[in-house]
């Protein structure tokens, strides 16, 4: 008696087994695989800077002296390089009167040296390319940048204009 | 003896309607995807950025038949483990909401898991274009520059 059940219990699940395989065949909705579509996705390196201003200016009204820029500039970068460096430069000021060397341009950030070139304590010289930010990547970083201008007797009355050039280095 | 019984009527009613089966014509269904990959170049900032349109191309005896497509594997850079996530990778279909949208523009759903792209019926002797399917890679600054690889597979359900 006891085997009788269990043959039929057998039975049964051969049955069902077989009643759903057949009902599959006939009646479908089974997924079947189809075409595969490749994807690429190609990324290039990309650094994106952003200057807080596009100018500043040192008003000079007084005696040769130290004098402040206007405004700081807040440096912010984007990127998707494993490591990236912006550094600036500045040209000579230019003006009816003369030239003003960049040497006489000063700036501060959180990568110039704590000393005292002769614009005060962590002002540096900007002959040459100074470091402004170094990263990895990253979708924001930011610096502040302080500037200031060194006058002397010998520079004339006039207006005197040049640039600040950013640029930066990175590796994927 | 209920054993043998059981076995016998198995194996009937197996092979029987398996004859039932493959004695009907074999229905066919063939889809084609033009062109058969596509690309996403991302050359500027982070953002979105499309590849070119795929049509769906497909040829039918079944009576009814829907098309499924998935991605099956993740954008993975060439040589590293870096990946763009499923959850980036975005298309526009017929059958995805128009008023949806999930941070690729309205229309675009995520790929994380199957969508419908297209469903029809018999198409005769001749191959239709059943659908034009649009996709959308969505990257971010933490994506690392390089080639990334990956595939979507589409499937199919049918009913003779």
């Amino acid at each position: 008696m006891k085997k009788n059940i269990i043959y039929l219990l057998l039975f049964s699940l051969i049955l069902s087994t077989v009643i759903f395989l057949v009902h599959k065949r006939v009646y479908g909705d089974t997924s079947h695989p189809g075409p595969v579509l490749q994807v690429t996705a190609i990324i290039e390196p990309c650094i994106n800077i952003t200057l807080s201003t596009n100018a500043i200016v040192f008003n000079c009204k007084g005696a040769p002296g130290v004098y402040n820029a206007d405004q700081p500039v807040v440096v912010t970068v984007g990127s998707n390089c494993g490591n990236w460096t912006v550094k600036c430069s500045a040209t000579p000021l230019e003006g009816d009167g003369g030239t003003i060397p960049s040497q006489r341009i000063f700036m501060k950030n959180p990568h110039t040296p704590n000393t005292d070139e002769g614009a005060g304590r962590g002002f540096e010289a900007m002959s040459g390319e100074k470091i402004v930010l170094k990263g990895s990547a990253t979708d924001r970083k930011e610096t502040t940048s302080e500037f200031r201008l060194k006058t002397t007797w010998e520079d004339k009355a006039g207006t005197y204009t040049g640039q600040i050039n950013y640029t930066y280095l990175a590796s994927p | 003896m209920v054993f043998l019984i059981s076995i016998f009527f198995s194996f009937s009613i197996f092979f029987g309607n398996s004859h039932l089966v493959y004695a009907e014509a074999d229905p066919l269904m063939s889809i084609m995807l033009s062109p058969d990959s596509i690309s996403f170049h991302a050359d500027t900032s982070p953002g979105t950025f499309d590849a070119q349109p795929v049509d769906v191309t497909v040829r039918s005896d079944y009576k009814d038949w829907s098309i499924h497509c998935e991605a099956i594997s993740p954008l993975t850079l060439s040589g590293e483990k870096n990946r763009i996530p499923f959850e980036r990778l975005f298309m526009n279909t017929p059958y995805t909401d128009p008023g949806v949208d999930k941070g690729a523009g309205p229309g675009y759903e995520t790929m994380d898991e199957p969508r419908l792209v297209a469903k029809g019926s018999l198409t005769g002797p001749m191959a239709i274009k059943a659908t034009s399917l649009k996709f959308r890679l969505l990257t971010k600054w933490e994506d690392k520059p390089g080639t990334y690889v990956g595939q979507i597979r589409f499937t199919y359900l049918t009913n003779p």
